[in-house]
């Protein structure tokens, strides 16, 4: 089953390395044709969504988003993960960073797997919008974005260990080397 | 920086990045990276689809051939490892990781990159005991056998992840290291996957492999899937030295892409700054690759891993300032990972299907690469050299009990992957992965070709020539252990239903169960096979609660 892409091709991103795989492909994204945009803000951002979705990937590697952590890089380690807590925070981006990564429903590719084909002159075209902006709403949770260690508190190995004994041989034989 | 973990994917590559959009949309900016814990399904064409050991009614092509052929593009850069339901073909070809589309990075059998200073190790497939000790034999076409055993972790890759001495950042695995459920919400888990009560009582559920690696490397964060379920822990580890503080790692299991499941997270991780937002080599890893070039094994013979034990000259295969220094001359100072993708392969054209397209056992040009400036051996080079002067043992199905070194070649050469698998009932090579346990049986048993008493897929053959396409269960309805553990994904039905079990002991005793639905359809009761609701939509998992 062929899925509707939602998402605009992105042109290759401006830095080195992965950013350059589009020289050679002819990718062929969202076509032109298709419906308005569903409204689809940001959180609490009043900013507009004025990326175009075939304008230049300025994906921030490093340049436009806030900083997420005070600090010099530690040599190679970034601190031991707070227990119980998500270090991280999801503070609003700035405004110059968003990239709306809208998609352009009513391009003509395969319906999603049982929805049915409209036909009726005036509706179609939202008609189908709405079905597949409901149909990724479905997929998308909220949760996704909530910390999933919240709530937890760290329970230490040696506690585990006492209770159950038998992690660390696959053979049940005593002493012998697990690999 | 934004990192986003995915669960299985099963090939919803569209799916998976229309809700990443709506994620970053609704949170707090862009992703810089996608991490997928496997069942990626590279499948480019119809002999990669065959390659993958799903039910044939699972056996669908999705949407990674457009990324493939370049009609699209990943949105952001993915990395995955392996799981259970691979194009295998397409990902031998990249034993040691490369693009299997731009912007999507495949980590290898096991491996380890570096991506703005964070260093993300995985390794692929799914624990098996009785495969774990064996080289890395098979290749295409594979057989009934081979095209499961292909994705089942091996020692070896183990063994060179616990030479690893710097800290790990991020580990992915598809099977769940065994115990970690202990270490979060279990009541939870429990509550949401009633049946998984045993095996987690037990501390045999997940990877035995999984665990061991996670009580090394102790990495900050670790992922996976394959149980189709989101579960996190948090797990303090035990001090070395004292005064040191203990580390911690974050556990984050998540579920399939489906409408209404948890198969995505978008973390806030930290990074280097200073760090190039390329993606690049670990040296430390490259340098454990080169230190363990000779203990290549392609034979399917059981093995273990050098140790100190009076037998091994070396059994230190850690790197070392003076090894990293060689390794990283030989890179002339660059670990860009370079952008060398290209198709090797035909792309699957809707408009042209090919249904007779020809399985090759292909060297691919990323990998010659590789192992050329890394001075390196390709596995699958090694592979074909041995097939070639005949000293790939394990050629010949052996029938006496004894572990089978299968490849299968003859049967194979009889067997195109298709024909092997239309002879067998489709359920079964989902069954295979679940209802092994670890205990002696496995090891009595540990041919995967032989009449073995475990319900594996594998034994269809021979049980078929004296049961006629009936297959003894084993007693239990629980699935006993550990690696089979992508079991309880397909026991997500009722617990009650005839489905086999794991730990083998009761194996004469219990009812027989039909193998093939399709000898005898009109006679068949229905028998929910547990690993449907691998693919089922979500109406169809009855136990989730959420």
């Amino acid at each position: 089953m062929q899925r509707q892409n939602f998402r605009p091709p992105t042109p290759p991103c401006p830095g080195p390395g992965v950013g350059g795989w589009g020289s050679g492909n002819s990718f062929r994204g969202t076509p032109g044709g298709g419906g308005p945009r569903p409204p689809s803000p940001r959180d609490g951002d009043g900013s507009p969504h004025h990326t175009p979705p075939y304008g230049p990937w300025s994906r921030p590697y490093g340049s436009s988003h806030s900083p997420r952590h005070s600090g010099s890089f530690p040599g190679g380690r970034f601190g031991s993960p707070s227990p119980g807590g998500y270090p991280g925070s999801y503070s609003k981006s700035p405004a110059g960073s968003q990239q709306h990564f809208g998609y352009s429903p009513g391009q003509q590719q395969t319906h999603p797997q049982g929805s049915p084909r409209t036909s009726t002159p005036f509706g179609s075209g939202r008609g189908r919008e709405k079905r597949m902006s409901n149909e990724l709403e479905s997929y998308f949770k909220p949760s996704m974005l909530e910390d999933p260690w919240a709530g937890l508190e760290p329970v230490s190995v040696v506690d585990i260990s006492q209770q159950y004994s038998n992690t660390q041989t696959f053979t049940g034989k005593k002493g012998r080397y697990f690999c | 920086m934004r990192v986003a973990v995915a669960g299985c994917c099963h090939g919803e590559l569209d799916k998976i990045y229309e809700t990443l959009a709506l994620a970053e949309r609704r949170g707090p900016g862009p992703v810089d990276l996608l991490l997928c814990c496997g069942d990626f399904q590279a499948v480019r064409n119809e002999a990669d689809l065959r390659c993958m050991a799903v039910p044939p009614k699972y056996r669908h092509m999705q949407t990674f051939y457009r990324y493939y052929s370049g009609e699209k593009k990943a949105p952001v850069l993915t990395i995955f490892i392996g799981g259970n339901h691979e194009a295998s073909n397409h990902l031998q070809e990249l034993p040691y990781g490369g693009w299997v589309a731009p912007n999507i990075y495949y980590l290898g059998l096991a491996g380890v990159v570096k991506y703005r200073g964070v260093r993300i190790g995985g390794i692929s497939g799914i624990f098996k005991s009785h495969d774990y000790r064996k080289g890395h034999f098979e290749c295409p076409p594979y057989n009934s056998s081979t095209i499961r055993s292909i994705y089942h972790v091996r020692n070896i890759e183990v063994y060179k992840l616990k030479q690893l001495k710097q800290p790990i950042d991020i580990f992915l695995s598809h099977d769940w290291p065994r115990s970690i459920y202990h270490y979060g919400n279990k009541k939870q888990l429990l509550k949401t996957k009633s049946f998984f009560r045993q095996e987690v009582e037990n501390n045999t559920l997940g990877s035995p492999a999984a665990s061991e690696l996670l009580e090394h490397l102790k990495p900050t964060y670790w992922f996976s899937a394959h149980l189709h379920v989101k579960f996190a822990a948090l797990m303090q580890h035990q001090v070395k030295d004292k005064g040191q503080i203990a580390k911690a790692t974050k556990f984050l299991a998540l579920d399939k892409c489906l409408p209404h499941r948890d198969f995505l997270q978008v973390l806030e991780i930290e990074h280097d700054p200073n760090a190039p937002d390329y993606l690049e080599y670990d040296i430390e890893w490259l340098t454990i690759l080169r230190a363990t070039n000779d203990l290549i094994n392609v034979t399917g013979h059981l093995w273990n891993m050098p140790e100190n034990n009076g037998l091994h000259t070396r059994w230190d295969y850690s790197a070392t300032e003076e090894a990293m220094k060689e390794v990283l001359e030989k890179l002339n100072h660059d670990l860009k990972v370079p952008c060398n993708f290209s198709i090797t392969a035909a792309c699957y054209d809707p408009s042209k299907p090919q249904t007779q397209i020809q399985l090759v056992h292909r060297i691919n040009p990323q990998t010659t690469e590789f192992c050329a400036q890394l001075g390196i051996t390709d596995i699958n080079v090694r592979l074909q050299k041995a097939k070639e002067e005949h000293h790939f043992s394990g050629e010949y199905e052996e029938q006496d009990g004894v572990e089978s070194n299968d490849s299968g070649e003859d049967r194979s050469e009889n067997n195109t992957d298709t024909s092997a698998l239309s002879s067998f009932n489709p359920d079964e090579i989902m069954l295979d992965e679940e209802d092994e346990d670890e205990d002696s049986i496995i090891s009595a048993h540990s041919d995967v070709n032989t009449p073995s008493v475990e319900p594996s897929s594998d034994q269809a053959s021979d049980f078929s020539e004296s049961f006629s396409d009936i297959r003894i269960l084993p007693g239990s309805m629980i699935v006993s252990s550990d690696d089979t553990l992508g079991s309880p994904v397909g026991r997500e039905e009722k617990p009650g239903e005839a489905v086999e079990s794991g730990n083998g002991e009761d194996l004469t005793n219990v009812p027989l169960k039909r193998l093939s639905d399709e000898h005898e359809p009109e006679q068949r009761k229905k028998i929910k096979r547990r690993n449907q609701a691998i693919y089922a939509a979500v109406d169809d998992d009855d136990d989730d609660a959420a």
